[in-house]
């Protein structure tokens, strides 16, 4: 603050804890921490806003409050659509406006408000039904939010990987675009938010590990399931792994068939190649005792 | 009248609005503007920065926050306005403004546009933060008149001579809501046409028009809906006294085809106080 601005800082934080009470303005102004930010000494409410011809003091501060959740409600729905279908209107609702006065918004864009959103479902929320597939489900439609906004990069092409000498495959480093993320999950949610999005019935799975990229590719966003292997290969990938220290991870676990991951292995660069899942591909030079030339 | 800065009445535009992209990159409709909410395409490298930019390439593009938070008594936030005037430049932006107004303090944001009080320690410090601002964007800055829903006791002038101090003393321009005079009289219990007989029209950069929703008791600024007939005749009498300003249609909620959105907005024309419209160009 430049100025002295004590008497303007006082009531906007008077305002704002009124406004952001969950349990309405009129419970905050009953409340002694409200009473104690009363920015004036005589500690009405009238005293600070004056009525309208139509409206008390409270009737008119209470539209901002009304206001703030009611937003607040609509964009958490907006972005969690199916997580809104499994809750229902009215808990979800209740939900919302715990979430936001648990974590309020620090940031001007609305896009961060859900951030938090998927680990208070797992977590603080009280009383949820199926917790868990409702905080997978958020997991997987935040990612959506994030990969929606995430930096563009120009993708690379299959071409651009197969013109990479067979020599110098196992040090290959590829790098995965931005707009991508990796989800394990302890329920297959991926068909049920298809189900919900496309308006058809479908009941909640029974739990059993599911692995989901989420992806953007051409300014839409993906979900496609993988497999253990392609979701670890992926993940080895992502962490920055050769291509070859990758490939020995995958074919190392124990539900793979070695022989049968090096045989598919090359459709599956295809197809995420052409879902623009590289923007980069880099390797060290291979230097042997007759050859010196780098790849 | 010509504003100060001899911003061009660009004619009428509609706010770009996410579920008319189709629509626009398909049909180039003719329309001559559109307005950004800014805080949209700021934190973004997806589909709305893709498409606003092949929208740039065709027509004359403002931008219009609500976040900058511009009367809060937090810190300003350098971040925001430094990504705010990397976008100006992105889409090459006609002027960018934003509201009179707070929208969250102690760090956190409400998302929404709060009031304050009208009174010579508001005056005083929102001109210095003005002034901060505009030194930092190195433009003008154009600030909207607010729907607001509640006085503040301290509140020692009306909002059209607060507005009118502000635009003067910080050397800004004025954006012209004639949806929120009509919605801020109505909750205020109010003159409209004693508001627009307090505004400094050399000073006002655009003009909007909204729909608002009546409660009978209050009207809340919804933009859900058409204008409404005496908000039009606000607008013809803006118009009158300015001779001409870009008019924007915001339709945020509800939101119809293109093709009635733009009908709305050519209503406008027959208010107009020029005889020309601009037609849509990257050149202003």
């Amino acid at each position: 603050m430049h100025r002295d601005m004590s008497e303007l800082n006082r009531i906007q934080c008077w305002m704002q804890a009124l406004i952001m009470d969950p349990d309405g303005v009129q419970s905050a102004l009953d409340n002694a921490v409200a009473a104690d930010m009363h920015p004036g000494s005589e500690k009405s409410l009238e005293s600070l806003v004056l009525p309208s011809k139509q409206l008390n003091s409270l009737e008119r501060l209470s539209i901002y409050g009304d206001m703030y959740f009611w937003r607040i409600n609509e964009i958490l729905a907006e972005e969690f659509p199916t997580v809104r279908h499994l809750l229902g209107k009215d808990l979800f609702e209740n939900v919302a406006r715990d979430y936001v006065t648990r974590h309020p918004s620090t940031h001007y864009s609305l896009t961060r408000l859900g951030s938090k959103f998927p680990a208070y479902l797992a977590g603080e929320a009280a009383d949820l039904p199926d917790r868990e597939f409702v905080a997978d489900v958020a997991t997987v439609e935040r990612a959506m939010e994030d990969v929606f906004d995430a930096q563009n990069v120009e993708p690379i092409e299959f071409e651009e990987l197969t013109a990479i000498p067979t020599e110098c495959w196992s040090e290959v480093r590829l790098q995965i675009i931005p707009a991508f993320r990796l989800l394990k999950l302890q329920h297959p949610v991926n068909s049920y938010i298809t189900a919900v999005r496309e308006d058809r019935h479908m009941d909640i799975p029974a739990a059993a590990r599911s692995f989901v990229a989420v992806y953007r590719n051409n300014f839409r966003v993906w979900r496609v399931d993988l497999d253990e292997q392609r979701f670890e290969l992926l993940c080895a990938l992502h962490r920055g792994q050769s291509l070859g220290s990758a490939l020995d991870l995958c074919a190392s676990l124990p539900a793979a068939d070695p022989a049968r991951v090096m045989n598919d292995v090359g459709d599956w660069f295809r197809e995420w190649t052409a879902e623009g899942l590289f923007c980069d591909a880099r390797w060290e030079a291979v230097l042997s005792a007759t050859d010196v030339s780098s790849c | 009248m010509p504003n100060l800065w001899n911003f061009p009445d660009l004619g009428l535009g509609l706010g770009l609005r996410t579920v008319h992209y189709n629509y626009i990159l398909e049909n180039c409709p003719s329309i001559d503007w559109f307005e950004i909410l800014s805080e949209n395409y700021m934190d973004t490298e997806g589909r709305p920065l893709y498409v606003l930019e092949q929208i740039a390439e065709r027509y004359p593009i403002a931008m219009h926050g609500v976040s900058m938070s511009i009367g809060s008594t937090d810190p300003v936030d350098f971040d925001y306005l430094r990504k705010l005037k990397d976008l100006a430049q992105r889409v090459a932006a006609v002027w960018l403004g934003d509201h009179v107004c707070w929208t969250g303090v102690a760090g956190r944001n409400g998302h929404d546009l709060y009031p304050i009080p009208y009174n010579e320690e508001t005056l005083a410090y929102l001109v210095e933060r003005i002034r901060i601002v505009q030194d930092f964007l190195e433009r003008p800055l154009i600030l909207e008149n607010p729907s607001t829903y509640l006085t503040f006791a301290n509140s020692t002038m009306r909002e059209e001579e607060f507005l009118c101090r502000m635009a003067e003393e910080a050397d800004c321009g004025l954006l012209l809501d004639v949806n929120n005079v009509y919605v801020t009289c109505r909750n205020h219990d109010l003159d409209p046409w004693s508001y627009l007989d307090g505004i400094p029209y050399d000073r006002v950069v655009q003009i909007h028009l909204a729909g608002h929703t009546d409660k009978g008791t209050h009207c809340i600024d919804t933009h859900d809906g058409p204008v409404i007939d005496p908000v039009w005749e606000l607008y013809a009498d803006v118009e009158r006294r300015c001779g001409g300003r870009a008019t924007l249609l915001e339709w945020d909620a509800k939101i119809p085809s293109f093709a009635e959105a733009q009908a709305e907005l050519l209503k406008a024309k027959s208010f107009r106080h020029t005889n020309e419209l601009p037609h849509a160009s990257r050149h202003v």
